[in-house]
């Protein structure tokens, strides 16, 4: 049958029918509503969380923490602390699926750090403040529109320097322990995580008083600079180098920034570990981060960072992937029962229209139809009610969404990353509940249509009208 | 005489009916040339639909062979046999079997969304309606015809892809006399002027007086009952009228 006749017999169908196509219809929307309002809100709170507060494209591993020194270890001092070698970062860049590996250099020294006055109105900070250094090409694409490049500002300080007084304004002299020469450096950039931003605008701002900081303003902030106070902090000093007083810019948020502290560019990290912690402090990573190709991949890496006795630091999003994963399954479960109980519904609907129209189809038969037409008529049918009934589905999950954002934003208090939206539609979701609506309705009407191809015309067209 | 059409060789059609096997066709003999206008007479229950059906390729389910413009209908697929019936055979039922959510023309262009295409066929099933006296109902439901214009949207139906053959099963059984006559007249004129092979059944002797052979289906035999005329060109054209005084 020609695909024109078939429209022609569905078009017709749908208008002399369409009281009971349409209660067929409304259960296959209701199943498709249900389906894809629940997958949109799934992959919506898993894109916020596993894209910003647990991102899953990245693995971080770290080695072993140091063994037990014992007492002996109290009385003359630890051993090695642990670290991972260049050496093994280079086999971590081997592994199939990696796109790159980052290390990372926590801070070896105490530090605190003071600022914020240009934008909350008073200073703000801690005296025991812990930090880390990554590579800037880390987080160049999130920082590429950051007003102050994300460097280490001190291969471009030319002026020699004694003290902070015979530098330019904004700049400090950088002068490490034990020489009498610096250079008038830039401040040292900063990074911060959105995790902190967060918390502090939803936590600790409130408590104090202070003004919630958006991500924007930090991005773009010229003028955030900070105090950093090294070698010493509440709980003592370091054990070589003497404390002194830098400059850092703060200049943008990070997802790869250390969740609480600042982190640095890891040339700096790595000059100051030398100056407050020895050498050894500055030859071994303190972590590094493994970012991949697919999500698929992050097993494969934990799998050989194993072998190496490096573990993953944070295991959450992994554990919130598996969870979010859980819930969508379950309630997509519930939503394709609803599908299979509209599939039943369109498979009663047409085995009635079967019967009712058991002489129209051995009419069409004794004109020239072939049983197969039939089937095709039958099941033609079943997908356009289906594809109605689905993007009838799709538009009520669609207002749904926006009800519920709606009431989100006016109704939930606001917390750590509240998104603006607790849903996402892609396009392949639309799609998906379209074609899940259609199939669903073919599964159901396969019966009926193999009934029509059955049909005994000469039995039906030989019974009087 | 011309090559038969329509050829039955041994055709036995048996079914159950609860407990009881039923035969009602045993072992029929038939050869319909093309030219023809075949009445196969019985009684209510005799098996004449039956063999309708069987003659139309609509019902395989027999023993058996029918030979339907020389093709075998048990060697023939769905589809073939579906293509052969839609573009050489042409039915009319008692009961019109239109579709009364259709417009007459859409009726009559019902077997063109299965058969082939022809974009002259819209302008064919309204000339059709002009012959047979319909083309100003061409826009109307069926339901606001008469029996016998119903019947006449069937024969326009059945006439869309000029088919050789044409089963009629009890095709005046829902009409009065008069109209059942008027309607006789027409398939003598589609028999004799346009060579249409006609086979109906029925147990109207009306229709039997214009064939130009009469069977009778009998305790499932098929008794070939002779020619009450010959199929030749020269006969009355007001014959069906004759019948329709002689049988009243």
């Amino acid at each position: 049958m020609r695909l024109a006749s078939l429209f022609t017999l569905v078009r017709r169908d749908l208008t002399r029918t369409r009281g009971a196509l349409f209660t067929s219809g409304f259960g296959i929307a209701a199943g498709t509503a249900a389906l894809v309002f629940f997958l949109a809100l799934g992959l919506g709170v898993r894109g916020v969380l596993l894209g910003d507060v647990f991102p899953i494209d990245q693995v971080e591993l770290e080695p072993p923490k140091g063994e037990d020194p014992g007492i002996s270890g109290l009385l003359f001092g630890g051993g090695d602390e642990p670290g991972i070698s260049d050496e093994e970062v280079a086999a971590l860049k081997a592994i199939p699926g990696v796109e790159t590996v980052y290390p990372k250099l926590r801070f070896a020294f105490p530090a605190g750090a003071f600022g914020g006055k240009e934008i909350l109105g008073r200073e703000v900070g801690t005296h025991e403040m812990v930090g880390d250094g990554i590579d800037p090409s880390l987080v160049s694409a999130e920082l590429k529109d950051a007003a102050t490049p994300f460097e280490d500002p001190l291969p471009k300080a030319t002026k020699p320097c004694k003290s902070n007084d015979e530098c330019e304004a904004d700049d400090y002299c950088e002068l490490p322990s034990g020489q009498e020469k610096g250079l008038c450096s830039a401040p040292v950039p900063v990074i911060v995580s959105n995790y902190l931003v967060e918390i502090f605008d939803k936590s600790i701002a409130p408590a104090h008083r202070l003004p919630p900081i958006g991500r924007t303003l930090v991005e773009r902030a010229q003028g955030l600079t900070l105090t950093m106070r090294l070698g010493e902090s509440t709980l003592g000093k370091a054990k070589a180098g003497a404390p002194r007083t830098i400059k850092a810019r703060l200049v943008g948020t990070s997802k790869r920034a250390i969740d609480l502290g600042v982190t640095l560019p890891i040339g700096v990290v790595r000059r100051l570990n030398t100056e407050y912690a020895g050498t050894s402090s500055a030859s071994k990573f303190s972590s590094v981060v493994v970012k991949v190709k697919a999500s698929g991949d992050t097993a494969r890496v934990i799998g050989v960072g194993e072998t190496m006795k490096l573990s993953p630091k944070d295991t959450r999003a992994r554990d919130v992937s598996v969870l979010v994963t859980s819930v969508m399954a379950l309630l997509s479960l519930v939503a394709g029962v609803l599908l299979v109980v509209s599939a039943s519904n369109i498979a009663y609907t047409f085995r009635v229209l079967v019967a009712e129209r058991r002489t129209e189809i051995a009419l069409y038969r004794a004109v020239g139809a072939s049983a197969g037409d039939m089937r095709a008529w039958m099941l033609a049918l079943a997908a356009v009610v289906g594809t109605i009934g689905g993007a009838a589905g799709l538009l009520v999950a669609r207002l749904a969404a926006l009800g519920a954002d709606r009431l989100a934003r006016t109704r939930l208090p606001d917390f750590p990353f509240k998104p603006a939206t607790f849903f996402s539609f892609p396009a392949w979701l639309w799609l998906a509940g379209l074609g899940f609506a259609a199939l669903f309705a073919i599964i159901g009407a396969i019966g009926p249509a193999l009934r029509a191809a059955r049909v005994d015309p000469a039995a039906a067209l030989a019974e009087r009208g | 005489m011309s090559a038969p059409i329509l050829r039955c060789e041994g055709l036995t059609k048996r079914f159950r009916d609860g407990a009881a096997l039923r035969t009602p066709l045993e072992d029929v003999e038939l050869r319909v040339a093309d030219g023809e206008l075949v009445a196969v007479l019985g009684e209510s229950g005799s098996g004449k639909s039956t063999l309708l059906g069987i003659l139309g390729g609509l019902d395989r389910a027999f023993d058996g062979k029918v030979e339907l413009f020389g093709r075998d209908v048990h060697s023939l697929g769905d589809r073939a046999l579906a293509r052969l019936r839609g573009e050489k055979v042409g039915f009319v039922f008692q009961a019109f079997h239109l579709f009364y959510h259709l417009t007459v023309v859409e009726n009559v262009l019902c077997p063109s969304l299965f058969g082939r295409r022809d974009a002259k066929l819209e302008a064919k099933a309204l000339g059709l309606l002009d012959r047979l006296g319909l083309r100003d109902r061409a826009s109307d439901s069926p339901v606001r015809l008469s029996g016998g214009q119903r019947q006449r949207v069937a024969i326009a139906r059945a006439l869309l892809y000029s088919p050789p053959l044409l089963l009629c099963d009890e095709p005046t059984g829902n009409l009065d006399k008069a109209t059942a006559t008027s309607l006789l007249e027409l398939f003598e004129e589609l028999n004799e002027k346009d060579g249409i092979t006609i086979v109906a059944v029925t147990h109207s002797e009306q229709l039997a007086e214009i064939a130009s052979r009469t069977l009778r289906l009998e305790a499932g035999h098929l008794a070939d009952e002779g020619s009450r005329r010959s199929p030749s060109k020269d006969a009355s054209p007001s014959r069906a009228a004759a019948a329709a005084e002689e049988h009243p």
